[in-house]
């Protein structure tokens, strides 16, 4: 099976498994006030290495303008 | 000894010096690792058995002691920065900050250590529960930090005065010093409160 075929059904298979690959038990089931734990922290996570990239760029810019 | 300055000076002052370049960088990562921590240590907290933390059995820790502790580090940040923009105009005043701001960072040290013995002999050991687990990686590592800064900083400062040392080195130890001093009230507000 060429290169093409074989993606094609790494893609089937990545589809069909989607839903499964969505239920995180830990994240989805939990109260309210925990889910909002988790997703909190996720923002926290994603957002800080961009901020940081963001400051440093940021004050080299300035030192060099 | 006085202070003599103008201290040594890299060819081009312009530039970023890559010793402040380095550690920035250096510093970005370590912001990372320990936010980490505190997502691990929140997210335990919040699925805590029973919402209760810390669990039930293990000792509490010493939130009235520690806040002086943190009065320590933070005056510590501020007697660096005080005695770096004095240097210029008075060499003595700057020595003498800079001195005081080495003590408090090692007086912090050493009465984190005094904590944690009387935690142990409490029962709040590494394997404990996952409090005391979360309690001394945490901790631990930032106290690992301060150790770092201190040793760094007091070297810096020596160098400087025997002229050994460049601005930019001592700028870069002073700038890794204010990042463990900042980072200090985000764990104590985190891990203590």
């Amino acid at each position: 099976m060429n290169l093409a075929g074989r993606l094609l059904i790494a893609t089937g298979i990545f589809l069909a498994f989607a839903a499964a690959a969505l239920a995180c038990p830990a994240c989805m089931s939990a109260d309210p006030k925990t889910a909002g734990t988790y997703l909190s922290m996720t923002l926290m996570m994603s957002a800080l290495p961009l901020g940081l990239i963001g400051a440093l760029a940021y004050w080299l810019w300035r030192h060099y303008s | 000894m006085d202070l003599v300055l103008p201290l040594p000076t890299a060819p081009e002052t312009r530039r970023v010096s890559n010793a402040v370049l380095g550690v920035a960088i250096f510093i970005a990562a370590e912001a990372m690792f320990f936010a980490a921590l505190i997502s691990a240590h929140t997210i335990a907290k919040a699925t805590a058995f029973g919402g209760v933390w810390p669990p039930p059995g293990q000792p509490r820790l010493p939130v009235a002691r520690t806040a002086i502790n943190t009065a320590a580090l933070l005056s510590s940040g501020v007697l660096l920065w005080t005695g770096n923009r004095w240097m210029p105009r008075s060499s003595d005043a700057a020595k003498r900050c800079i001195m005081w701001a080495i003590l408090l960072g090692a007086a912090f040290v050493s009465l984190q250590g005094v904590e944690w013995a009387r935690l142990l002999r409490e029962g709040l050991t590494m394997t404990s529960s996952s409090h005391g687990g979360f309690f001394y990686l945490i901790i631990g590592a930032h106290a690992l930090h301060v150790v770092a800064g201190l040793v760094a900083l007091t070297w810096a400062y020596w160098g400087t005065l025997r002229r050994t040392v460049t601005q930019e080195a001592f700028a870069a130890t002073r700038f890794f010093w204010y990042f463990v001093v900042l980072l200090w009230p985000v764990l104590y507000w985190r891990v203590y409160l």
